[in-house]
């Protein structure tokens, strides 16, 4: 064992960032599901994947850690193939922008096959997403929402550090294919200082997959982003907060699909005004689900029109300066909600 | 060079449209920014329209005599370079809002004071709706509330906090009765009403209705003369909607009359076809059936005017609303002794007489028009055999 030690691993005590605590999940799954195995380029150390991610683990399970050929297309199929013989496959792909080489296999295989043959399909897909200056329209996209349009497909974005190692696990451990969408920034700059003495995988989760969590309360206005966005939100919130004494519920859906409409139809029920943030652009988008379901479900709770706040309706910026306007940013989304509060 | 549209602005506060009275260029001359293209007539005055660029103008679509709103295109105009609306791009506002990836609905640059299709003013949410429903409010009530959402929208807070104000008093349940009259009443008020006034002396009416079977009340009186002078000036029962003036067929009147827990109006049609003790005769009969709560649910429909006698609740002057739908309400006061200037005898004698009180809608009529129609009852009141 060169590098980093299992104890060093399972006892991450202290600060921890989002990427520790999917480093984190994985390397308890290999311990706890033998049939667990790690698939993606450069995932091996010494490299330890393009973010690090498995940095260590191909040293503690070194049969169970693999690299793959530059292919997305030929990874899933492997995956697909392997979860249908039994394996839990967590495939990681450098970057979710690439998941669209590998739609078929995802959508048309991982997808159906349960559907098809009765034969679950347990794989994970990591798909690192969400902008990040400089990586320009290839390396910046979030790709979601044509991932949730497949039926078959379970889709999940968590924004925490707790979530990101609760939900890598829960998703590990599920039997539908997961596409597990990771959010680039919060790689480093989500992180939590663990209680004394307990490490992430001493906690319980709090809630099962497919749950929304309401991570801020309020009576003004019901606020519903995931992944990056909830970060960008939740300064949002605090700046309404002091600036405006506009308190927002913020509710972080967690899970993109099957989506959790009760927790938000709840929390409209207090607020009656809905602002939804995704860094996705808009057009048939999970926003746009939200939204349509809660105009044909809880209209009679709206006293406001739904509101959207998404990227720009054009490539992403290679410019660091254009990336930073073009993704949705707190300044817009606080607009957005004094617009809806005010309406 | 790109096509761009002549619109009809927004002329003044209150102006909605406009007639286009003249093109000031033919198709294909050219004209300079700011300079007139075209008149047109409002309801007040004749105004010129200028044109924002330097252009030719390729086409009329309103032509001279056509009638417009603010905001309809009049005219394309082929100007230099690009601007702001095209043909192209006529469905889209370039208005940056908090999320510019959604077209916004259309709106005319040139109209920037009209409100838009999406003006919330008056717009109740379906969260405002829904709580209406639940605490059995009505629209009727939200002039209780200060309104704080856009434009003056009602927002379900303003709901929220109308129940806490209502909540601070004691409740009771309103008889159906009393809530028709508070909806109508609300309703009627939405119309400017004024109202003139004018003695009468009823010594001729009291010395006359002895001689009638059944001895009928000045409110009979009031109810016949009414009607024949509305039948020589119909100009206060007429009703005004959309572009046209509506004249009544008949002079159907009603009558306010007082049960309990509020007022009916019951409707005397053809009044001016019966005689005043055929009158008292009908005008008994539906007393007693709006007291006995009997009377049909049609009874208050149809009436052009309404006789009110607030003098029997020993009132000198009132002035009551018209019910909504009808454009005038003829009160009576009550009888009292009043002075009144001999100039046979050069001294004052004592006279019975009563104000009387006709408030009417102004949009409909004007203050002589009212006063030529108090005058012409005032002579029948006063020479009652003229009823007959």
């Amino acid at each position: 064992m060169a590098g980093v030690t299992a104890e060093q691993l399972a006892a991450s005590v202290g600060t921890t960032t989002y990427l520790d605590a999917l480093r984190q999940a994985m390397f308890d799954a290999l311990a706890q599901w033998p049939e667990a195995f790690i698939y993606g380029q450069d995932v091996e150390d010494p490299f330890g994947g393009a973010f690090k991610a498995t940095k260590g683990l191909s040293t503690a399970y070194p049969e169970r850690v693999r690299n793959a050929p530059i292919c997305e297309d030929a990874m899933a199929g492997l995956a697909v193939g392997a979860a249908i013989y039994g394996a839990r496959p967590i495939l990681e792909f450098q970057f979710s922008d690439f998941a669209s080489i590998a739609f078929n296999q995802l959508v048309n295989h991982a997808a159906t096959t349960f559907y098809r043959t009765g034969k679950p399909c347990p794989l994970v897909v990591r798909l690192p997403m969400g902008g990040t200056a400089g990586g320009g329209p290839f390396h910046c996209q979030s790709p979601e929402a044509w991932l949730t349009y497949h039926p078959g497909l379970i889709v999940v974005a968590p924004s925490s550090v707790f979530d990101a190692y609760h939900m890598l696990k829960q998703s590990i451990a599920c039997d539908d294919p997961v596409m597990f969408c990771e959010n680039k920034l919060l790689y480093f700059h989500e992180k939590e200082v663990s209680e004394a003495g307990k490490s992430l995988n001493e906690s319980t989760p709090q809630l099962p997959l497919g749950k929304a969590a309401v991570v801020r309360e309020g009576d003004a206005c019901t606020v519903v982003a995931y992944s990056g966005m909830v970060k960008e939100v939740m300064e949002a919130a605090e700046r309404l907060s002091t600036r405006n004494g506009i308190l927002v519920e913020v509710i972080d859906l967690r899970c993109l699909k099957p989506l959790d409409m009760q927790t938000i139809y709840d929390s409209l029920a207090r607020t009656g005004r809905l602002v939804m943030v995704n860094e996705a652009w808009s057009y048939g988008g999970v926003g746009a689900q939200v939204i349509s379901q809660v105009t044909q479900h809880a209209f009679h709770l709206l006293d406001a029109p739904p509101r959207r706040v998404s990227a720009l309706e054009t490539p992403i910026p290679y410019h660091p300066e254009l990336w930073r306007s073009h993704r949705p940013h707190a300044r817009r989304i606080v607009q957005a909600i004094i617009e809806t509060v005010q309406y | 060079m790109t096509k761009t549209a002549i619109r009809l602005p927004q002329l003044g506060e209150a102006v909605a449209e406009a007639t286009i009275q003249e093109w000031l260029i033919a198709v294909g001359d050219s004209i300079e920014a700011d300079a007139d293209i075209a008149e047109v007539e409002t309801e007040k005055s004749v105004l010129a329209i200028t044109s924002q660029h330097t252009g030719v103008l390729v086409e009329i679509v309103k032509e001279a005599g056509s009638a417009c709103e603010v905001g309809d295109l009049l005219a394309w105009l082929e100007v230099e370079g690009i601007v702001e609306e095209t043909e192209q791009s006529e469905e889209i506002d370039t208005h940056q809002t908090s999320d510019p990836t959604e077209p916004k609905p259309m709106r005319a640059p040139t109209a920037p004071a009209l409100a838009p299709a999406g003006s919330s003013a008056g717009f109740l949410s379906p969260r405002v709706r829904s709580m209406l429903a639940e605490t059995g409010l009505r629209e009727a009530d939200l002039h209780l509330v200060r309104a704080t959402g856009t434009d003056g929208r009602v927002t379900a807070r303003d709901i929220e906090r109308l129940q806490a104000h209502l909540d601070t008093y004691i409740a009771h349940d309103a008889s159906s009765l009393r809530r028709a009259v508070s909806d109508s009443m609300s309703r009627a008020w939405e119309r400017p009403l004024a109202t003139v006034s004018s003695l009468v002396q009823m010594d001729p009416i009291l010395k006359h209705r002895r001689s009638i079977p059944g001895r009928p009340s000045a409110s009979i009186y009031a109810l016949r003369a009414l009607a024949l002078a509305l039948r020589e000036d119909d100009r206060l029962v007429r009703i005004i909607a959309g572009d046209h003036i509506y004249e009544p067929k008949h002079m159907d009147i009603a009558l306010a009359v007082d049960a309990e827990d509020g007022v009916l109006n019951p409707v005397i049609h053809k009044v001016d076809t019966q005689g005043l003790a055929e009158l008292d005769e009908s005008v008994n009969n539906v007393i007693e059936q709006a007291r006995s709560r009997k009377l049909s649910p049609d009874a208050g429909e149809g009436g052009i005017a309404t006789i009110s006698n607030y003098g029997s609740l020993r009132i000198t002057w009132a002035t009551p609303v018209p019910p909504p739908g009808q454009s005038c309400l003829l009160g009576l006061g009550s009888v009292r002794r009043h002075p009144n200037w001999n100039a046979k005898t050069n001294s004052w004698d004592c006279v019975r007489a009563c104000e009387i009180t006709m408030t009417f809608d102004h949009r409909i009529a004007d203050g002589a028009a009212a006063a030529h129609l108090l005058h012409a009852v005032v002579k029948y009141l006063e020479h009652p055999e003229r009823l007959d």
